[in-house]
């Protein structure tokens, strides 16, 4: 039962957070957000240089992410992957973008790791933050690795294979 | 430190004041936004529970048959070559595979050898720079239909292990 409930109140932020979006999404903010991600948007979805709405929502699940809201950067995420799926030539399959997509939001690049924070904290620990430092450094070469091999693997296996 | 603390509690609610705010600004019809975007969520839940649900059964059954656990111990001695902390092996299995399990261990492992100590810290970052790599994969890819995700496990796995690694080294450079 505990899970059950946990999972209703998870439902419940992926109804609220595609809420915020549709709401973000009318005004200009996020425009101006994602003329700063746009660069690295470009580098790592080659394919949706043209697409706008699908740049703005990938460019706010990356916020989300770095932001470290969790629960509301995986509805975003699920937004932006509808989205890239309406592009998408063959249905079945993973797109090249949607592919990076998904290795970017395992990487889970973030700002301030909170959950950990807080179980240091409630254990007690002298510098429940002393980690922060840590993360940074192997979230940001995970990244870079997931990128990587994924770059790497969309040039030299070919599409029919899978 | 309370400064952290400070800001990440803040984070969420203010980022809902912005966005609200500016759809004020611009006379935007936010509630009614919000509603339609809401509904749409309402869809997206729909198409990932069915994967939830058989994720979740699948993992606990791995979990309380041992079988991970027998995994674990063929394993080990490679990992030993490398020099690789055999406390902090049970977490690295987990932590691709069950947010909730992983947390269980992680915060295990901080209590048995200390928090602070080089273990509970490698621990502490483990948790911090990885994500429920096969969670996040079997969400994303189910929500659109997708049968065929390709190399995507490859990629991100490639990405947990480099993190792992790397807040074994850092930490054991820190300490």
């Amino acid at each position: 039962m505990m899970l059950l409930a946990y999972q209703l109140i998870y439902y419940g932020t992926i109804c609220l957070w595609n809420g915020m979006m549709q709401v973000a999404s009318k005004t200009k903010i996020i425009d101006k957000l994602t003329f700063f991600l746009l660069p690295i948007i470009k580098i790592l979805f080659p394919e949706m240089k043209k697409n706008k709405q699908i740049q703005k929502e990938i460019s706010m699940n990356m916020i989300a992410n770095i932001l470290g809201l969790g629960n509301a950067a995986t509805p975003l995420g699920l937004k932006a992957m509808k989205s890239m799926q309406k592009e998408n030539t063959k249905k079945e399959v993973l797109s090249n973008s949607m592919l990076m997509f998904i290795v970017l939001n395992t990487a889970s690049i973030q700002i301030i790791p909170t959950t950990v924070i807080a179980i240091r904290n409630s254990l007690g620990s002298e510098n429940p933050t002393a980690i922060v430092f840590p993360v940074w450094i192997a979230t940001i070469c995970a990244a870079v690795a997931g990128i990587f091999v994924a770059k790497i693997l969309i040039k030299k296996v070919k599409f029919k294979n899978f | 430190m309370q400064i952290f603390s400070f800001v990440s509690n803040l984070a969420m609610p203010l980022v809902i004041l912005i966005i609200v705010i500016y759809g004020l600004i611009e006379k935007n019809k936010v509630f009614d936004d919000f509603l339609d975007g809401a509904k749409e969520g309402m869809s997206i839940v729909i198409s990932i529970l069915p994967t939830l649900i058989g994720l979740f059964v699948a993992i606990g059954a791995l979990r309380s048959s041992g079988i991970l656990d027998i995994i674990i111990s063929f394993v080990m001695p490679f990992l030993n070559v490398i020099h690789f902390p055999s406390e902090i092996m049970p977490l690295a299995m987990l932590r691709p595979i069950s947010g909730s399990g992983s947390i269980a261990v992680a915060t295990d492992i901080m209590k048995t050898y200390g928090v602070d100590t080089t273990i509970g810290m490698i621990a502490s970052t483990i948790m911090g720079s990885t994500e429920t790599t096969l969670y996040t994969i079997a969400i994303y890819t189910s929500c659109v239909k997708i049968k065929k995700t390709r190399f995507v496990l490859i990629a991100c796995l490639a990405a947990d292990i480099v993190g792992m690694l790397v807040s074994v080294g850092i930490c054991r450079i820190m300490s």
